[in-house]
């Protein structure tokens, strides 16, 4: 489990000081698949190198499994990082070694016999669907075969936690999924906590089960992925899982509302429901579906008739209908 | 075009003197080079890992005056180095003449030189890979014997390439004030005493030299470098 408590980073620069992360609070439990999703700049780097420390934070505490970070001695803190491993975009593999010895690496550094470290390093290479490459060096690999070194390299030393920066942002599509997959399947099999930074929605939406949305420096919104992106709350929420939401203003008297259903609901005609069994009708100003973790869900703007009697039996048909919400909204944003 | 008497030299320099010679100029050239690399190797590490945000910064002042020192002995010309160091060398081989007493200008001339070569290479290691050995919990020692000279290899070797030629080039120069090697006799017989053929032939062994450790070093470079396909 990794705890932030109220987690602040400032950098001084020579063009003054820069708050990248502001009042942090977060808790990521075992076993899960943790997105941290956010435009760049918005600190999400920043916040995953505070998670071992690669950046000090300048207040508030980093807990890993109960041990706190912040307070170890350089000495622990570097055991401790061990057990919280981490995978970078660039993939950061020892240039001049091979495969197989920048999977050794992490075990080398532990002090593990050479023997040992290799046949490690083999089922490791097995693990990551790499078996004929132990000898071939980085430069030899593809963008997706050298992280899946990296995985494998992160994963020598049995961590606990696998921290994964922009992992995939610099493969193709193709690709990514791959390596996504691959992630899932360490989760599932290892039960190592996975943490996966990055701008992507469909990075977040294929493996993780909870996210955080971070913006300016700040966490706006968390929870699970199926329910942060098919109804985010926040401003930034809104902004990234809904990008081509424009806003248009529409006239005062027509109130709006907005529904997300899930996959069940979407097969539901609500509007003509409404329109044939209540005598109403809706306006549809915008619908949209989105797929989340193998799930549909819809949202659609509907603005309501003038008449405010029929308004509230729409709202109140609406919002019975199971597997729906329905919130009023003073914007047209879908 | 030449005396006869010139020809005859030459032919009584290439018989008794000139295996001696070679050998005490790539004497003069890689034991200072060796030497210069044992102190300049780490100094130039420290240099990178040392600065304030690097991996073990040191305090300001530590830095400053590494920095100053090597800085200094850069500036002054080999010569003038060779001459003051001098009294040192009668300290350590009890000779200030020879090929024995110019290894310690040498060194002390060429050491600051390579610790700025070091520090060029080191560098150029990418500080993702760097990033990536401290997330694995790498101390900095680790970090320095495992990830940033291993990394730095083959631009190490190749400026040691570097070194050498010039240290080899400043063990000519020695020629002039005592040092001894193929320099001596490009200067004594060549230069002092007149006789170009002899002047000559010492330069085109020198250049013949040059040309081999730069051909040698290419290819150490280009086998060691793993980032070659």
């Amino acid at each position: 489990m990794i705890e932030i408590k109220n987690l602040s980073k400032t950098f001084h620069t020579a063009g003054g000081d820069v708050e990248a992360l502001k009042d942090i609070d977060l808790r990521i439990e075992d076993g899960d698949i943790f997105g941290i999703i956010g435009l760049s700049g918005a600190g999400k780097s920043t916040l995953v190198r505070c998670m071992n420390l690669l950046e000090v934070p300048s207040e508030g505490r980093v807990l890993v499994d109960g041990k706190e970070l912040t307070a170890l001695p350089p000495r622990e803190l570097r055991k401790a990082r061990q057990s919280i491993s981490m995978i970078f975009q660039g993939f950061n593999l020892l240039m001049q070694r091979t495969a197989l010895d920048n999977i050794c690496f992490p075990l080398e550094l532990a002090g593990v016999k050479k023997q040992e470290a290799r046949n490690r390093a083999k089922e490791l290479l097995e693990l990551v669907e790499l078996p004929d490459k132990a000898d071939a060096y980085p430069v030899q690999l593809s963008g997706g075969q050298k992280q899946r070194v990296a995985i494998a390299r992160a994963l020598a030393s049995n961590p606990r936690v696998l921290l994964c920066d922009e992992a995939t942002s610099a493969l193709d599509p193709k690709t990514t999924r791959a390596i996504l997959e691959l992630l899932r399947k360490l989760n599932r099999e290892l039960g190592v906590t996975v943490v996966v930074i990055t701008h992507e929605m469909r990075v977040v939406e294929q493996i993780c089960n909870r996210v955080a949305i971070l913006d300016g420096g700040q966490i706006r919104e968390t929870g699970p992925v199926s329910q942060v992106f098919s109804n985010p709350r926040s401003e930034a929420g809104r902004r990234l899982v809904l990008p081509e939401g424009e806003k248009i203003h529409v006239l005062p008297e027509n109130r709006l509302v907005r529904l997300v259903f899930d996959g069940a609901a979407a097969a539901e005609p609500i509007v003509a429901r409404l329109a044939s069994k209540e005598g109403i009708l809706l306006n549809i100003l915008s619908a949209d579906t989105h797929s989340l973790a193998g799930k549909t869900y819809g949202s659609m703007v509907l603005g309501l008739p003038q008449d405010e009697t029929d308004a509230a039996r729409a709202l109140l048909y609406l919002r019975d209908i199971p597997g729906v919400t329905a919130e009023e909204v003073t914007e047209l944003v879908c | 075009m030449f005396a006869e008497t010139e020809l005859d030299l030459l032919q009584k320099i290439i018989q008794q003197g000139l295996l001696g010679a070679l050998g005490e100029t790539l004497l003069m050239t890689f034991v200072p080079t060796i030497l210069a690399f044992v102190i300049g190797l780490p100094l130039g590490v420290l240099l990178v890992t040392g600065e304030e945000g690097g991996i073990h910064p040191l305090p300001r002042w530590v830095m400053t005056s590494l920095n100053f020192i090597i800085n200094i002995l850069r500036s002054v010309p080999f010569l003038i180095l060779l001459i003051v160091v001098l009294p040192l060398s009668r300290i350590l081989v009890g000779t200030t003449v020879g090929t024995k007493a110019i290894l310690a200008p040498l060194v002390i001339a060429a050491f600051p030189f390579v610790a700025r070569l070091v520090e060029t290479s080191i560098r150029e290691v990418d500080a993702g890979v760097v990033e990536a050995a401290q997330s694995m919990g790498a101390s900095t020692l680790q970090i320095v014997c495992k990830v940033l000279i291993p990394e730095a290899r083959p631009s190490l070797i190749s400026n040691f390439m570097v070194a050498l030629i010039t240290i080899f080039g400043y063990g000519a120069m020695a020629g002039a004030v005592g040092g001894g090697g193929i320099g001596r006799i490009a200067v004594n017989y060549g230069y002092n005493r007149y006789k170009p053929l002899v002047m000559y032939f010492a330069v085109v062994l020198l250049i013949i030299l040059v040309q081999l450790f730069q051909s040698i070093g290419n290819v150490l470079v280009k086998r060691s470098d793993r980032r070659i396909r």
